[in-house]
């Protein structure tokens, strides 16, 4: 569905992404993993078309990406961000349906729609005529995805969707997410840098580091038959408190 | 709104074409320069025309000289006081025209006639406070020379003019420590203040009595003749011949002594020109004219609406202009620095010195170059870099993550535009357009220069006579509509800002 062919990406100087070859898996939740500046977001960001690489190529549905078909690609691609990147001046139900309206929706077609969501995400209907400001960050998250899945898009790129969210909230969440991504089977590509939500979430993860990818595999893979210090590094980095107590307590 | 927006842009159309479709059948207009006696002098020759049953518009103040004559020629007023020392040292400086016969050979050229002389020489003339005369024993302006450290303050027009203070200087070899140039009216003012001991002043001014005056007599004869006369487009010899006929027998009816009673009773009795005019034409001509002088709520309620109608269509043609120039500004390199630096340059150039510039371009254009058409454009001009520059800042202040998903949600540029960014910065552009129309009320008052109407012709009449009261007819209902302009945006924030934007500021 998605690939990227020997592309590079640097800002200025400075070569963020190094030549890097990646084909994601129908289906799929595959998931970018790294500490921050690794070239995650950077990778997801061309997959949108965001920034353009400095070489290689990106293709969509065996088409590479281009200015012509860039607007039909994104309508086939869902983004989501940290902060749900809501627009603060529409109501919940404006913020979903915008892009639908815009593209000439039925009023009926776009309600139906919009209820599927609403069910899919667990959210109430009088959230719809409220500003993202009035609802909480669990909230606008869901509401983000919302956005996201209402073209019924084939890919899902999610960009940290839930960095900013406290434990409890991030915890229900992710067992949503993971629930929706079964039920619809949509090819996802997530980017974070919780190696429990990795592995909570992730059929394949890709770990990077520095611009480069240094392993692909499942988490068990990662944890069995790590093929870089590093992976091993990253993945011991993440504090279990049950694990430490029992330890301290053996 | 939206479907609002064109019988908007449809009726600024209108209102802004509507003087250019009023132009016949035309009535013919006098000018006059913006001082009592020219004012006095234009009233009387509007009645005069009246008298002979022509249409005449209302007597428009003018800028000075070169703005009338500009018009005459144009067409833009058909007749206007003027001065034979004026056409000789202004109008064709350097042409040496000797006597009459070939100042109106010269005028016939530009298609241009003259009356014979009204009467009265206003020359100008030289004068410090009465006590500083007598203190300092100044006679003539020769005694001028030996005190070198007295400051001098002209009306801009003498500061200027050939046969002024540049000529007057050589003419008698003075070098004051102080010299500034100023509006005339205000000289006097500034004299009764010491912060000037020597000024210009006309020969028929009234102001050389009330303020104390000392006259010091051009002991070398530096001043010429100011006879006054009328101008008048030649062609109204054929279509208005009776008009031409009472203007050329207003010839010898005025004395030195009769004008200066004429102007004493506007600048220092409370009449106006227009009554005094009336007075005079009643007695000279015995013909029974009268005017409308109206009251006080009547005279506000029209430079109410000429000042609106200014500030109004300028703002709007602004507004029509400045948000999209201001989106190109943020969206591009180059086209936006060219935009918004030929903005800045724009409002750095004085008021007055724009609207003579436009005029002097409008003419050879075949556009209006008094009256309120310049003023619009003028105030437009202005108004663009405060929008140009708040919807640019608006734009550009939009959090980058607002902006990628409005993109990554695959909306194109018009429609990311219209339905994310302009409301996002819908409070910027907002703040930008306020900032506007409270400075246009106040800028608008330069229309009391071109004779557009509104507030600045009571501050300007009000300057000229050193009227208060005048003053204040201009200025406080200015200062009210400022207010009004001011809450009435504060007000249409509610329907302009998105309701989400405004709770976020709470």
């Amino acid at each position: 569905m998605l690939k990227l062919t020997g592309v590079t990406k640097s800002f200025g100087d400075k070569l963020v992404l190094h030549p890097t070859t990646i084909e994601f898996e129908q289906g799929k939740t595959s998931v970018l993993i790294g500490t921050s500046g690794c070239g995650k977001s950077t990778l997801l960001r061309l997959m949108i078309g965001l920034i353009a690489p400095n070489t290689g190529e990106v293709e969509f549905d065996n088409t590479p990406l281009s200015k012509d078909n860039l607007e039909q690609v994104r309508h086939r691609i869902g983004y989501m961000i940290q902060d749900g990147g809501l627009f603060p001046h529409l109501t919940v139900r404006r913020n979903v349906t915008l892009l639908a309206s815009h593209l000439g929706w039925e009023r009926e077609k776009v309600e139906t729609r919009l209820h599927e969501l609403l069910e899919l995400v667990h959210l109430e209907a009088d959230l719809l005529e409220k500003y993202p400001t009035q609802i909480s960050g669990g909230q606008r998250q869901r509401v983000a995805l919302m956005r996201a899945l209402f073209l019924d898009p084939d890919v899902l790129l999610l960009d940290e969707p839930m960095g900013a969210l406290d434990p409890i909230i991030r915890s229900n969440l992710q067992a949503e997410l993971r629930e929706i991504f079964r039920s619809l089977g949509k090819t996802v590509i997530l980017v974070t840098h919780d190696i429990g939500e990795a592995a909570f979430l992730g059929d394949v993860i890709h770990v990077l580091q520095a611009g480069r990818i240094l392993q692909t595999g499942t988490f068990t893979e990662l944890v069995h038959q790590p093929q870089d210090p590093f992976v091993v590094e990253f993945i011991n980095a993440q504090r279990s408190p049950v694990e430490d107590l029992q330890r301290r307590e053996s | 709104m939206r479907e609002r927006l064109p019988i908007l842009q449809l009726g600024c159309l209108l209102l802004i074409a509507s003087p250019l479709l009023a132009k016949e059948p035309p009535p013919l207009a006098v000018g006059a320069k913006a001082f009592t006696e020219s004012v006095t002098l234009a009233e009387i020759a509007t009645l005069l025309g009246k008298a002979s049953g022509v249409e005449m518009k209302p007597t428009t103040e003018l800028g000075g000289t070169r703005v009338l004559w500009s018009a005459l020629k144009s067409g833009e007023i058909d007749v206007y006081p003027e001065y034979t020392g004026t056409i000789r040292e202004e109008l064709f400086r350097g042409e040496s025209l000797s006597d009459f016969d070939a100042i109106r050979k010269r005028l016939a050229e530009e298609g241009i006639s003259m009356t014979d002389p009204l009467g009265f020489n206003n020359t100008y003339a030289i004068g410090v406070k009465r006590s500083l005369a007598e203190k300092l024993n100044l006679k003539t302006i020769s005694d001028l020379k030996s005190h070198a450290n007295l400051t001098y303050g002209f009306g801009n027009e003498f500061m200027d003019r050939a046969d002024g203070w540049p000529s007057l200087k050589t003419t008698y070899g003075l070098n004051p420590a102080e010299i500034r140039g100023m509006e005339h009216a205000l000289a006097y003012r500034a004299l009764a203040a010491d912060e000037i001991q020597v000024t210009d002043a006309y020969s028929t001014d009234p102001n050389i009595r009330q303020f104390n005056l000392q006259i010091l007599q051009d002991d070398r004869f530096h001043f010429p003749r100011y006879d006054a006369i009328y101008l008048y487009r030649t062609e109204l010899e054929q279509s208005h011949p009776q008009f031409v006929a009472r203007l050329k027998e207003m010839s010898g009816k005025l004395s030195d002594e009769q004008m200066l009673a004429l102007n004493q009773e506007v600048e220092l009795g409370d009449k106006t020109s227009a009554v005094v005019a009336a007075q005079f034409v009643r007695e000279a001509f015995r013909i029974n004219v009268s005017v409308e002088s109206g009251g006080l709520i009547s005279r506000i309620w029209r430079t109410t609406l000429d000042h609106l109608f200014l500030v109004i269509i300028s703002l709007f043609a602004a507004i029509l202009i400045g948000v999209p120039a201001g989106v190109i500004a943020a969206k591009t390199k180059l086209p936006g620095q060219i935009i918004l630096g030929a903005a800045e340059i724009v409002q750095t150039i004085p008021g007055l010195a724009l609207l003579v510039f436009m005029g002097v371009i409008f003419i050879r254009i075949d556009l209006p170059s008094i009256g309120a058409f310049p003023v619009i454009v003028a105030l437009f001009l202005y108004s663009l870099l405060p929008i140009i520059r708040n919807a640019m800042v608006g734009l550009n202040e939009i959090p980058a993550s607002l902006q990628e998903s409005a993109t990554a949600l695959g909306l194109n540029w018009s429609a990311r535009l219209r339905l994310v960014e302009l409301p996002l910065a819908a409070p910027l552009i907002l703040a930008g357009i306020k900032t506007t129309a409270v400075i246009n009320v106040g800028y608008a008052a330069l229309g009391g220069l071109i004779g557009a109407g509104g507030y600045g012709q009571p501050i300007m009449t009000g300057l000229r006579l050193n009227s208060e009261r005048l003053m204040l007819e201009g200025a406080i209902p200015a200062a009210f509509m400022a207010l009004a302009v001011k809450l009435l945006f504060e007000k249409t924030e509610r329907f302009v800002v998105p309701k989400g934007l405004r709770l976020q500021e709470e």
